[in-house]
């Protein structure tokens, strides 16, 4: 079959929803003829020539909905010529397009809805607009197929597939594999993502500290990641007298972001639902890559997270808000490490076979292939 | 709600009750002791959460952790199921409890569970430690002495006096500090020797060594990111409201001060919603109509049907001046304390518990001072326009009479440091006048001494290019903790009466500490946030009424009813023999205040509180009201 994937994220653009859809673009060309287009960036030209499939590329002269409406007729010429039998509309705001396509062409679309865009007040409109008309919706948890069917939309068109680990190539999973991230013994609660949203909890998670340092003394807290907020949880740190106990990496590579991974005893992100404005977790891969390191994790009790850390399985929920529960949770699993391990231990066999991406893929497969089906039988009338 | 008091280093019964004899208004249902190894405390008892068996001290299960305590903890509920879940056997009902039993688990980070207002002591006995905390705020008060080894100290400074054998030293640079700012920022008192324990900062005795270490710091946040003001709003909306709901917490009856303004009117809005029959207390002067607000407060206790009792404020003023700032314990001289006063004695008759809508300016930068002056700031970083305003200046002398309005826009146009023109536009006392006063000479050296260097230390340590945020912190660190709550806490317990201020929770300041100063002051409007998460909730006229500073008719009090101490107090022997002023620089600000040549108001009701003070707590031992 001809595929073609719209998209306004794509690497080598850096992020989670960059990473599953070039995940998707990989696995689907084994047996499919897939074409992508997507924004231009600077360093494509590499990353796209590795690929074994088309990529296409729109020019962006910096202007959001400039560059989204040039998209949009580079779609339109792209969907004349490819003559694609579906399209999978990366991003909500491109479902007006996918919607022409389908009607005047007879091409169905499947869309794609992860989470902040699906929520956000100023998104419903457009949002309500690409999920009613897709044939098909695919999620990425439990939480986030609720808020697409908040639009009205039937639940046996919302299919939730998890995604898997946000990890570039085949990681290696040698547990004894040396230590890069230059730690200086201790204990180690890590996070990682970027420090510009509020609601990611990084400030809870310090605001517990204290606690946690009382019963478990040389505990460090380590914050991959960069963005606005940096200044601002660095003079939190102070204010509640653990500045020396948190450590501020800024943006890092791969190669030392799996150090990290490695280096710590439990991976932490206590995110929360901001009581509006749609921030929220819509499920978080970064739980699955610690987890597929073997490391225990703990989630704040919110958004898509627990479908993400299974509780008591995979690693601990907590009541985000909670420093108190934020701070029993990182001292039981720095404390029990039979504990500790059992759930690293599960979590990485998730990580590996139910979260693959060769599970991924295949179950998006028979999404793509169900639904040709169905267009057929009702073509043909 | 109490009162403690305490001595490390000493195992003296006596001495603790003599102390605890001097607060008994804190707490006049009861009062407990425990002297131990090289140990005394006290405490007196207002009851209101566990009426029966929460009588303190209170102890862990082997008694070897033992705690005094004054305030409320809110989610005390929520702990106690925690710490029991642990494995703690409580045996109270109360809040005291889970002090020791967190002490016994966390150590001093306990504190950081607690959501109320307290200041507390704890005696651990095996490591023969005592630890004194105060709540994030500075809500309830707590002062120390430290004394060859030993840690005297108390929720007031009477009772530290009671066991004090020094002679009271009056220290010359709080003085400065009382005369520039009309309160003492802390930790100096008036007192040379006792030190009030900061808000945020947990103290630590040991072996005779005292430690002082800061446990919490409001954090504010750089202005200029794109707020997302909707979202909020509605937070704003509903950790308002579970702050209010927490602050309902109590097994006796409780009212709310309601001033007619947007603060207290949403506490009374959000516990109405509770479903809570409500009952309501405001208070009006006599002398000068033109600043009643019993109108505003009217409408608002209609709205929600409350139980609404008003109280107008005789002409008994200069009877209860002197037993008012006796009970201030360090001189405020703020004058809103004085009806602050008449209104709990008033309450006091209905109910124990009293909300009040305390903190709403800091919290959510209701001054206008802070736009005047980041507005004044960006003048004073361009220079085309920093040229044009030393013009102006220039020209103002000769414009604009002597005036209020010409003192600020000189203030406006300064270019001197932020830190300076923010005390030149609170300050009771300019250094002019205090000049007079001091020496009988004008010297006008600009703002140069203590309450400079302190505000520029904060500011400095806030480190921000934006003046809103550093004035707004300025603010949490002295006058909130130090005139507002101080006031509140000691007006509130002269007549036994708990107040509590919903809009300090810690988790509702956090929040909005966090948000950019744009989603909170903008074009000169306050307290947006307030309003617009209120707008379904309050009354129209109470949302569109403009801001208006809780005013008090100073000059007519001072023209009127108290003109007489007034003059007696400032000018008898006794103030003259201090010395401390100039006799003639008194004389003439009371000569131009009577012939109304200037409005020295102010200033001469700080002088008036402060020679009242010195009397009762310099003078003499200071009384203990019973």
């Amino acid at each position: 079959m001809r595929l073609l994937l719209l998209t306004i994220d794509f690497p080598p653009a850096r992020g989670g929803v960059q990473h599953l859809l070039a995940r998707l673009a990989d696995g689907l060309a084994q047996e499919h003829d897939v074409s992508v287009l997507t924004h231009c960036h600077p360093q494509a030209r590499e990353w796209d020539r590795l690929r074994p499939y088309r990529v296409l590329r729109s020019r962006v002269v910096g202007v959001r909905s400039l560059d989204l409406v040039w998209l949009g007729l580079r779609a339109l010429v792209e969907i004349l010529r490819l003559r694609p039998d579906v399209i999978i509309c990366g991003h909500v705001l491109l479902g007006p397009v996918c919607d022409l396509a389908q009607r005047q062409f007879r091409i169905p679309y499947i869309a794609m809805a992860y989470a902040y865009e699906v929520r956000a007040p100023r998104m419903r409109g457009i949002a309500g607009f690409t999920l009613r008309r897709a044939r098909q919706v695919v999620t990425i948890s439990k939480f986030s197929r609720q808020a697409v069917m908040a639009y009205g939309i039937p639940g046996t068109r919302v299919t939730v597939i998890r995604p898997g680990p946000g990890v570039n190539g085949d990681v290696d999973l040698d547990p004894s594999a040396p230590d890069h991230s230059g730690g200086s013994g201790g204990r180690m609660l890590l996070s990682v993502s970027r420090l510009a949203d509020r609601y990611k909890g990084h400030d809870m998670v310090i605001r517990a500290l204290p606690l946690i340092r009382a019963k478990v003394p040389d505990t460090r807290y380590v914050l991959v990641g960069d963005g606005w907020l940096r200044p601002y949880l660095e003079r939190l740190a102070a204010s509640v007298g653990v500045r020396d106990a948190v450590t501020f990496t800024g943006e890092v590579s791969e190669a030392e972001l799996d150090a990290w991974y490695r280096r710590c005893d439990v991976f932490i992100l206590a995110s929360r639902e901001s009581a509006s404005g749609g921030g929220s977790e819509g499920f978080g891969i970064v739980f699955v890559e610690a987890n597929l390191r073997g490391k225990p994790v703990i989630g704040g009790r919110s958004g898509g997270i627990p479908d993400a850390v299974l509780e008591g399985v995979t690693g601990l929920l907590v009541d985000p808000l909670d420093v108190g529960e934020i701070a029993d949770a990182a001292v039981q699993l720095l404390t029990e490490p039979s504990l500790a391990a059992r759930l690293g231990a599960q979590g990485q066999q998730r990580a590996q076979d139910e979260l693959s991406w060769r599970n991924y893929v295949s179950r998006f497969d028979q999404v793509v292939k169900s639904m040709v089906g169905t267009w057929d039988s009702r073509g043909g009338k | 709600m109490c009162g403690i008091v305490g001595i490390a280093g000493i195992a003296d019964e006596a001495l603790v009750r003599r102390m605890a004899d001097t607060i008994v208004h804190r707490g006049p249902d009861g009062e407990g002791y425990f002297v131990g190894d090289g140990v005394s405390l006290g405490a007196r008892r207002l009851s209101i959460i566990d009426l029966v068996s929460s009588n303190q001290p209170i102890w862990n299960e082997d008694r070897t952790v033992v705690t005094v305590f004054n305030g409320e903890i809110y989610n005390y509920q929520e702990l106690r199921r925690a710490l029991e879940k642990k494995g703690h056997i409580l045996k109270t009902a109360g809040d005291t409890e889970v002090l020791v039993h967190l002490y016994e688990e966390y150590g001093e980070a306990g504190v950081h569970l607690l959501r109320g207002m307290f200041a507390y002591a704890i005696w651990d006995a095996r490591r023969r430690r005592l630890m004194l905390v105060r709540d994030r705020l500075g809500i309830k008060p707590l002062y120390y002495l430290e004394h060859d080894g030993r840690l005297v100290f108390g929720s007031e400074i009477k009772a530290i006096l009671a066991a004090a054998e020094e002679p009271r030293e009056l220290d010359r640079d709080a003085l400065d500090l009382y005369l520039t700012l009309q309160y003492v920022p802390g930790p100096r008192t008036l007192l040379r020797a006792i030190r009030k324990l900061q808000p945020g900062c947990l103290l630590v005795w040991q072996d005779g060594q005292t430690t002082v270490r800061q446990y919490w710091d409001i954090v504010l946040v750089e202005g200029d990111r794109k707020a997302t003001e909707e979202s909020a709003e509605e937070e704003f909306g509903v950790l308002l409201e579970e702050s209010v709901r927490l602050h309902r917490i109590s097994d006796v009856p409780i009212g709310v001060l309601l001033s007619g303004g947007i603060d207290s009117s949403a506490v009374t809005g959000l516990l109405a919603r509770c479903g809570e029959r409500l009952k309501t207390f405001t208070v009006g002067f006599e002398a000068g109509q033109e600043v009643n607000e019993i109108n505003e407060a009217r409408i608002v206790a209609r709205h929600f049907g409350s139980d609404h009792h008003e109280v107008v404020m005789g002409p008994s003023l200069a009877d209860v001046l002197p037993r008012i700032v006796g009970f201030q314990d360090e001189p405020v001289a703020d004058p809103a304390a004085v009806p602050t006063y008449f209104i709990c004695q008033f309450a006091a008759r209905w109910v124990k518990v009293l909300l009040s809508g305390e903190g709403g300016d800091e919290l959510l930068g209701g001054y206008p001072r802070y736009r005047w002056l980041d507005l004044s700031e960006r003048i004073r970083r361009r220079a085309w326009a920093r040229g044009m305003g030393g013009a102006l200046r220039g020209a103002l002398g000769t414009l604009l009479p002597q005036g209020r309005v010409a003192t600020r826009l000189r203030t406006l146009l300064s270019s001197a440091p932020l830190g300076h023109r923010h005390l030149e536009w609170v300050a009771a006392l300019d250094e002019r006048l205090k000049g007079r006063l001091l020496h009988g000479t004008d010297h006008n050296d600009g703002p140069s001494g203590g309450a400079a260097l302190l505000v520029q230390e904060l500011l400095a340590s806030v480190g921000m290019e934006d003046a809103i945020p550093g004035l707004m912190y300025v603010d949490f660190k002295t006058w909130l903790p130090d005139d507002i709550l101080a006031k509140t806490d000691r007006m509130s317990m002269a007549v036994s009466v708990e107040a509590r201020v919903p809009l300090l929770d810690h988790r509702l300041v956090e929040f909005v500490a966090s948000l950019p100063h744009q989603v909170k002051i903008r074009n000169f409007g306050t307290k947006r946030l307030l309003r617009r998460s209120m707008r379904d909730i309050l009354p129209l006229e109470t949302l569109q009424r403009p801001k208006q500073a809780f005013r008090v008719p100073l000059a007519a009090w001072l023209a009127g009813p108290l003109r007489e101490l007034l003059w007696d107090t400032l000018t008898d022997s006794t103030a003259r023999q201090r010395g401390l002023f100039s006799t003639s620089g008194v004389a003439a600000l009371l000569a131009e205040q009577a012939n109304g040549t200037h409005d020295h108001s102010r200033a001469l009701w700080s002088l008036l509180c402060l020679e009242l003070w010195m009397r009762q707590f310099l003078d003499a031992t200071p009384p203990a009201h019973h």
